[in-house]
Parts: structure tokens; sequence; C-alpha cells
């Protein structure tokens, strides 16, 4: 039975009488989105934290442009088996559905179940597992992970038919306990034989899960001190119930949403959270959200922004239509080429996203977007101001995390006077120099 | 000063006083020695033709046009365009119309100590009261711009107006010239007195160009290769050895025929059903030697046949080259550099063929004409329909020694079929079997998918069911079966209607079908400019727009004939 407990301490709900800022506003949706625009900003202060909660949190309608676009994107990707095709279209989900969220939480699942389209070789499969992330995004981790061990793509990828009665593949087994549930020494090795027993057979026979049961090992297993004729369906079940898991969960929802190196007790305050209500991660992504410590100083502009939050965000923020098979290219680009992480074990992602290569990568692609070869900019980068101040701070609330120091704010005032060219060439030049500033990098 | 100036236009006029007569052609008015020149008769009705047309209309009623319209450029340059018209008292079709509907001709002539040519236009119009009425209307104009613009009357109606950027125009009764270099502007004056001392039309080349041209065409034009040779391009600076293999094979004896030729000639006819652009040189094959007999056709022949008629063919290219004598000829046609990659092909190949030579086994078997067809496929071979739905491809290849060039081919197939199932395999997708199948009395070799894919979206890879067949001397590699049937039904059936001319190389294309294509896959298409950033219905105007543009059009053909004394290239489209 799943207790309901209203959560204390470190992940309390902010307190009512807390005011609700513009500056709140703009965290929340910059982490909980892949960027945000001025009017989206502007609703969110005015709806306040619930409401902008309930919004993002729960499923909202589409609007039939996005359905018919959606369709289309995603059936070429289908007829052509194009990889880059594939990724056009999760990129127009991820830019224009109502739901942002769960798109942002169908690419952090997609880390975590880090599949590669390189070796999977089929479109329709890595489409198949990425509605799966999508449809328990803010769903049940349960359902998710019972689902993904079953998923078509997953056991291509870690070679679930060579996973046989006689001879047992262990790296299937290895894999759902290290990377999927426990983490690296929550667990021995002789679990790891014996939960690849129980999960012989599973295979993928006419592009679907099959159970061959003649490869099946039927024989009793201990797995975590537990001695039955457990089967992969009970062994998920087992590493549910670890202590361990929810702790590795806890510690990448910390990472991918509050801080890039959160301390124990923080980890041990969300495990707790997890645990308290049965890994319903809606319900857990509310409390995270909703509480004082996602509102701190500590939680502000304290992550590095991953590649495609950088482009996609960049792009939201200046209202500008992206061209998707550019977007999806500078990603990859930057480290981060959707439905081909480079390992197992996904991108690390935090300080590793900015490497001497990737930095300058990351300058270039500023360039290349204020040149519109990312996509038709917006009102955002064509606008002509009339005081050098206001479009500094107009730019530096809708782009930056942290406002700069005041001698670099007094550089950026002064740059268009300085500069050269007409007013639309001096609004670039400046866009250039904030979208350039190490707090860009930050969200 | 302005007393001296016209003394000197009034002294060089009398020089034309006498001897106005009977209006002579452009090429009798303009002087001898010119690099190019170009005519054109009648291109008023071609004007009207298009501001008729329903392309035009489409252009106009497109999204994009209608989007253009709101830039500030487009506003800009329309209130240009009103002022003009304003001044002109008649819109700018009409003036076109009008301008244009007698004979417009440009001529370039080279002048000595410099290297930039000059260049002159005359105009004949058919209505002279539209030059009657741009003069009465660009007098006052003339006054009030002073000092830029300088307006002298001479005898006999001439008309001289100077430019302060040089440019003088003249008009006389129904002519108009325009030239910045006063010596070639009195020149052609005087060719319009009939008094030019050696004009155009009496240049040997020129003759010898409207001769084997003739001169009635609704356009055309001269290039003298001559003078350009003379102004120190040796060969046009078309090396004797090319340094692409392609290029080579595909137009070396165009190339070759350009170096040596004294000019270059075009002419253009164009009627409500199309046009027709001819680009000729006046010397023929023999003139090259053997060195490149492998390129040309008998021009006593039809040279390549005609492109097969199978149902929905959407274009296609036939090409006459001796493969076997451009490979042999090699070292002769090549550059150096490039010769090390033919060993290591004919290394390569022996892989595919062991205990055979390459130059002595394959080549002799090799006929001289291959030609290349897409046509829309039914899709027999799928239990569905692709996703995106190609047209069915295949190559023929005519043979010297159709038994041995059937078996090299056949082992070439099976080889790159059983390539493919290894492919196949790593795809996860389903792999073939070869098998046979008897069709009007000729064997089909065809890659059978082990089972019949099923599906409404199949991936794109399932259009393709390789096909291979030897009909007579042909041998036939498909990419359908159901093409390779057409083909065979095609090839097996005696040619109708009379022999074709002399083609060496015939490239067609049908836009009416390329529309049937695209409208059968149109989600793909659209697919395509969405992910290019565009809206919607941004996409599907513009993909609405295109379809209906090559709807309009029948038939684009790019065509080489080979003649004894002449070589032909001609572009025709149908609509």
């Amino acid at each position: 039975m799943v207790t309901q407990v209203i959560p204390t301490g470190l992940f309390a709900p902010r307190a009512s009488d807390r005011r609700w800022s513009r500056h709140d506003a703009t965290h929340l949706l910059r982490r909980a989105q892949f960027g945000a625009s001025r009017a989206e900003i502007d609703r969110a202060t005015a709806d306040g934290l619930d409401k902008t909660l309930d919004c993002l949190l729960t499923s909202q309608p589409e609007n039939e442009e996005f359905r018919l676009t959606e369709s289309l994107l995603r059936r070429a990707a289908h007829d052509t088996g194009s990889a880059a095709s594939l990724r056009a279209w999760w990129l127009h989900r991820m830019f224009y559905t109502a739901n942002p969220l769960f798109e942002k939480l169908a690419l952090f699942w997609h880390n975590h179940f880090a599949t590669s389209i390189a070796k999977v070789n089929s479109v329709p499969h890595m489409a198949a597992q990425n509605d799966l992330c999508r449809t328990e995004a803010l769903g049940s981790f349960r359902r998710l992970l019972h689902g993904m061990t079953k998923d078509v793509a997953m056991l291509i990828w870690l070679d679930g038919n060579a996973n046989r009665r006689r001879h047992a593949n262990e790296n299937f087994a290895r894999e759902v306990m290290e990377l999927f549930s426990l983490g690296e020494g929550n667990y021995t090795e002789d679990d790891i034989k014996q939960a690849a027993r129980a999960f012989t057979g599973w295979h993928v026979r006419d592009e679907q899960f099959w159970f061959n049961r003649r490869q099946h090992d039927f024989g009793p297993k201990t797995v975590f001190g537990r001695t039955a004729n457990h089967d992969g369906g009970d062994i998920i079940d087992l590493c549910l119930a670890q202590s361990a898991c929810p702790r590795f969960l806890a510690h990448k929802l910390l990472r991918a949403f509050v801080l890039d190196q959160p301390e124990k007790e923080h980890v041990a305050a969300l495990a707790a959270r997890i645990r308290a209500r049965d890994f319903a991660m809606g319900a857990v992504l509310r409390e995270l959200l909703a509480s004082d410590f996602f509102y701190s100083e500590t939680a502000r502009a304290g992550l590095i922004k991953g590649p495609v939050e950088l482009v996609l965000g960049a792009l939201r923020a200046l209202e500008a239509r992206p061209n998707l098979q550019a977007v999806g290219r500078v990603a990859a680009q930057l480290g981060q080429d959707l439905f081909a992480p480079p390992t197992v074990k996904g991108w690390e992602g935090g300080r590793l996203w900015i490497t001497s290569a990737t930095l300058l990568q990351r300058n270039n692609f500023i360039t290349a977007l204020l040149d519109g070869q990312l996509g038709h900019l917006g009102a955002p980068a064509t606008r002509t101001w009339g005081s050098a101040p206001a479009a500094v701070s107009f730019y530096t609330d809708l782009l930056l995390a942290k406002h700069p120091s005041p001698v670099e704010r007094a550089r950026l005032v002064a740059y268009p006077k300085q500069a050269q060219g007409d007013e639309a060439a001096r609004t670039r030049g400046l866009l250039h120099l904030i979208m350039t500033l190490p707090e860009f990098q930050l969200t | 000063m302005q007393a001296k100036r016209i003394s000197a236009l009034l002294l060089t006029s009398a020089l034309f006083l006498p001897l106005f007569a009977e209006p002579p052609q452009p090429a009798e008015v303009l002087p001898a020695g010119a690099l190019v020149y170009l005519e054109a008769h009648g291109s008023g009705r071609l004007v009207r033709q298009f501001k008729e047309s329903a392309l035009w209309k489409l252009v106009q009623d497109s999204p994009q046009y209608q989007r253009m319209k709101q830039e500030p450029n487009y506003k800009q340059a329309n209130t240009a365009r009103i002022l003009a018209e304003t001044f002109l008292g008649m819109n700018l079709w009409t003036l076109g119309e009008k301008l244009l509907g007698g004979q417009v001709a440009v001529g370039v002539y080279p002048r000595a100590g410099r290297d930039q040519p000059d260049a002159v236009v005359l105009i004949r119009v058919k209505d002279r009261t539209v030059l009657d009425e741009l003069r009465k209307r660009a007098n006052p104009l003339a006054l009030l711009a002073g000092e830029d613009v300088k307006r002298f009357k001479m005898p006999v109606n001439v008309d001289l107006w100077q430019m302060k950027n040089g440019l003088e125009i003249a008009t006389r009764d129904d002519w108009a010239v325009i030239a910045q270099h006063r010596p070639l502007l009195l020149s052609v004056l005087r060719g319009i007195g009939g008094q030019a001392p050696k004009p155009l039309a009496a240049d040997p080349e020129f003759r010898a160009m409207t001769s084997k041209f003739g001169a009635n065409h609704d356009g055309r034009a001269y290039v003298n290769l001559a003078s350009v040779v003379k102004g120190g391009q040796p060969r046009l600076g078309i090396p004797e050895k090319l340094d692409d293999g392609g290029a080579s094979f595909f137009i070396h004896g165009i190339l070759e025929l350009a170096a040596r030729s004294p000019y270059l000639g075009l002419t253009l006819d164009a009627t409500d059903e199309g046009f027709a652009l001819t680009a000729g040189f006046p010397s023929g094959p023999k003139t090259l030697g053997n060195k490149f007999g492998w390129f040309f056709s008998n021009p006593a022949t039809q040279g390549t046949r005609p492109l097969p008629q199978v149902p929905g063919v959407l274009g296609g290219v036939t090409m006459h080259r001796d493969f076997g004598g451009w490979y042999s000829r090699r070292e002769e046609l090549l550059a150096e550099n490039l010769l090390p990659g033919f060993d290591q092909f004919e290394t390569e190949i022996a892989n595919v063929l062991p205990g055979r030579d390459f130059t002595e086994d394959v080549l002799p078997a090799l006929g001289k004409t291959v030609t290349f067809i897409a046509a829309e496929q039914s899709f027999d071979h799928l239990d569905g329909k692709p996703g995106v739905k190609l047209p069915g491809f295949a190559l023929i290849f005519d043979l010297a020694k159709p038994r041995e060039g059937a078996d090299l081919f056949q082992l070439v197939f099976q080889t790159i079929a059983a390539l493919t199932n290894f492919g196949a395999a790593e795809s996860g997708n389903e792999p073939t079997v070869m098998t046979a199948e008897v069709y009007k009395g000729t064997t089909l070799t065809t890659a059978r998918y082990l089972k019949k894919p099923k599906g409404d979206r199949l991936p794109i890879v399932y259009n393709f069911m390789p096909c291979a067949a030897s009909v007579g001397n042909k041998f036939i590699i498909s990419s359908s079966a159901g093409t390779c049937r057409a083909l065979i039904d095609a090839l097996k059936k005696p040619a109708a209607g009379p022999a074709p001319p002399n083609r060496n190389f015939n490239f067609e294309i049908r836009p009416s079908k390329l529309a049937d294509l695209a409208a059968a896959n149109r989600e793909a298409l659209l697919a395509q400019s969405l992910q290019q950033g565009k809206p919607l219905q941004q996409a599907r105007g513009e993909l609405d727009l295109i379809q209906k543009m090559l709807r309009a059009v029948k038939l684009f053909r790019l065509s080489t004939h080979v003649k004894p004394d002449q070589f032909h290239l001609k572009l025709e489209g149908k609509w």
C-alpha cells in the first residue's frame, strides 16, 4: 500500500506565504522544459506555482497542427528508415508539444535506458521504445522497467537472443541491475549469474517480444538471498525492492533537475519520497518541483545545459522556427546524438558536456543560430532598441540563469555604441556577446 | 564646346545622308568581326504568351508570391514600375511586347588595346509608333536631366541621346541602337543605311553557320570560336587529356569538337506547344579521327534507340558509347594520374570474374549502347506497398557477344544479390532467394523475398526486387520484376512509326509523370519541408505549386545528333 505522506524536511513544499516571482517561474520552466519563451514565463508568473505544475505534470491536449505534423514526420521516419528523420520527429515533439515535461523526461529515460539505433538498426523499434519512455515518463517506474526489459530495441541492443538455457548471457542481467535499477556495487556477481538464468528465453521473434520456453531455465535461482523459480519479471521486482534502487534513481533525478553534485542527504531524502510514492514519478516530480529546496540558491544556475537543451532552449527563447535536421546535426556535434548514445551508460552529462572542443562548438552554434542557419529567428532577435540598458536587461533576463557581474553588464551596455552596422546587426552582436557568456551554459 | 560637338556630329551624319535605303536584316546591319552575335525575332509574342500562360497565373496565385508582395524590396520595385508605366504611358508588358515584337540583336566586338569587348544592341520594332512615343516622352526628360543626358538631332530622322556614363542611344525610324563605343554605334547606323563596308552577314564563318543552321528561326546565336582562340585561348582552354574519367566518357567528344571548331551556332524555335534550342558545331566526327570513334554513332544510322515505351515511363537516357573503345584508348584520353585507378579496378573486378581478363574477355562482349530508364512500378512483389514509392529502374546493355555478355552480366547480378543479402540480414530486412521465371519465352532471374513482405507502409528497401533478363542481344538489370517484364514486352515489339533522326545521346524526362510520383509520395515530401522548419500550410502550398508546374510540362529532352559534317546538341520542351 502506498502512503501519501506530505513530505517534510528537504523536500517540504514551499511555504505558502513565500512570494511566487518571475525569477521562480523562469527557473521552473527552464528546468522542466527545453528553455522558455518570454510569453511562457509571463503566463507561468501569472498562474502561480500550483497551476503551472498542474499544467506541466498532466497531459495537455495537443493542437491540430502539432498532431498533423507529428504524424507526418513519424510516418516519414518509418517509411524511409532514416535515423535523421526519427531525430527530426522527436525534436519536433520536444519543441512544439503542449507537454514539454513529458518530453524532457522521455529524454531522461532515453539516457537512463541508453539504446542506440546504430546496433538496433530499426526506426520502428526505436520509436516504440521512445513511446514507452513517454507513456511512462511521469507514470510508474515499476511499469517502465518491466516494459523496458521486454522492449524489442532493448533486447536487440543487449543481445537478448543470445541468452539461452545452457549458455546464459549475463549482459542483459548486468545492465538491468547496474544501469537500470541499482547502480554499481549494489549486487554480487552471483546475483548477476542467477538473474541471467531468469532472463533466458527472453527473445525477439518476428519483430516482437517472444518467450522462448525451450530456451528458458526453469530451475530455482537465488538472487539477493531469495531462492525461488524466478523469472525475469520476478528479478525486476526484487531489484525494485532493494534500498539501492530508489537511491540510484534519486541521484539521477537530482543531477537532471536540481544540482550536478547532490549530497548524500539530498539523495537519501529524495529516495525516501520515491519509496513512499512507490516509484510513481509524477508524484515524485511534483514534490521535487514544488519543494523549497528546488527554489533555493543551491539549486539555481547549477546545471550545465546538455546539447539538446542548449540548442532548443536558445531557439525557444528567441521564438525561432527550428530547422529540425540542422538542430539534430548540431546537437550531435555538441555530443548528444539522439537515439545514438555513445555507450550503454548513456551520456554522463554535467561537467563532461564541456570540453575544449565542445566549448568551441557551442560558440560556433551561437554564430550559426544568429546567422539564421538553424531556423528562422523570431521577434526577440530582430527587434530594435531605443536603449542599450533596456536591451541588455531584456536579453539577460530571457537567456541567462544568472545575472552577469556589474563589470560584465557595463561592457554589454557599452557594446551597441561601439559596434558597427545597422540596428539589426548591433542587436545580433549584443545577443552573440550575451550567449557566449559562461552564464548562458547554465540553467 | 557644345558647338564643336554638334559640328562633329553633323559631319559624321553626312556620311549617312544619301543611302538609307530598304531596311535590312540585323546581321546585314551589324559590322563583321563579331565575337558573339544574338538575334531574336518576334519575341514580343513570347512575352504575351508568358503573360497569358497558366504558369504565370500559377506563380501569381502561389502563397510564395503573395508573401513576396509584402516584402519592402517588392514594394519599392512595384512603385518604380508604376512610375515608369505612368511616364511611358503604357504598362511594361505592352512595352516589352512592342519593343521585342520585331527584331532584337546583340553583337559583341573586340576592341584593340582593350581586354573588355564592346557590345551593341540593335532593336527593330514592328510598330514604329512605340519608338515615336518613347522619343516624345524622353525628350522633355532629357532637357530636365541637363548635362547628364545630351540629345542631338541628326539628319534623316536620327536622334542621339548621350548619357553621362558613356552609353549612347540612337533611334532612326523603327530602329534603336544602344552602344558605349561611338565608332561601333556609327558603324551600325551606317549599316542601317546599307553602307556597312563589311557586314556580319558577309563573314565567312557567319555565312557558313547560316548555311548549315538556316536563317529562319525565332532566335539564333553565333560564337566565333576562332576569334577566342586568336585572342590567346588555344583550344578554348580545353586540355587534350582530361583529368576526370566521367567527363571524358560522357562529353570528351563534344569538348574536342568545340576545341577545333571555328564557330558555335545556336538556334531557338518556340511555338505554343513547346520550344527547341539547338547548338551545333560545323564539323563532324571524321575531323577528330579514330581517337574519338568510340564517342560518335554512325550518322547514317539511327544511333541509339529511342527510350523503350513502357507504361508509366518517367524518363531515362540512352547513349551510344563504345565503352571498349574508350577504355582501350584511356592513355590517350586521360591524365596520367588517373591511369593507376584503372589497374586497380581490373585487379578488383578479377575477384568477381576469376580466370578472366577484363580487357580481353569482358570488353569485347559489350555493345555500344546503354540505356537507363525509370518507370512507375506496380509493387506486385509485395503484399502491400512501401511507404515511400520509388519508380522501377533498369539498365539495358547492348551486347556485341550476346551469349558471353549475358553470362558475365548474370554473374555480376548474382554477386550483387548475394552481397545485398548480407546487408539485409544485418538490417533485419527480409532476405531474398534467386529464382527464375519464364515470361513470354524469356527467362527472368529474380531475387525474390523469402517471405512476401506485408503491409501498407513497408520500408523503402522493399521498392527493390532485383531482376535480370536477356532479350536478344540486350541484357536487362532491373530493380523490379514488373519493370523487367514491361521492358521485355517493349524490346520484343517491333518499332512503330518512322525511324527517328540519328541520336548519339538522348535524355528524356516527363515532368507530368514526375508530378504523379510526387503525388504518390506527398507525405514524404511534406515531411522533408517540415523537417526544414516550414509550417505545414507553407509546405503544402509549395508542394501544390511544384506539382502544378510539373503537370504543365509534358516532356523535356536533351539529345545529341551526329551528321557527317555537323554535331548538334538539342534541348526541347513540350507543354
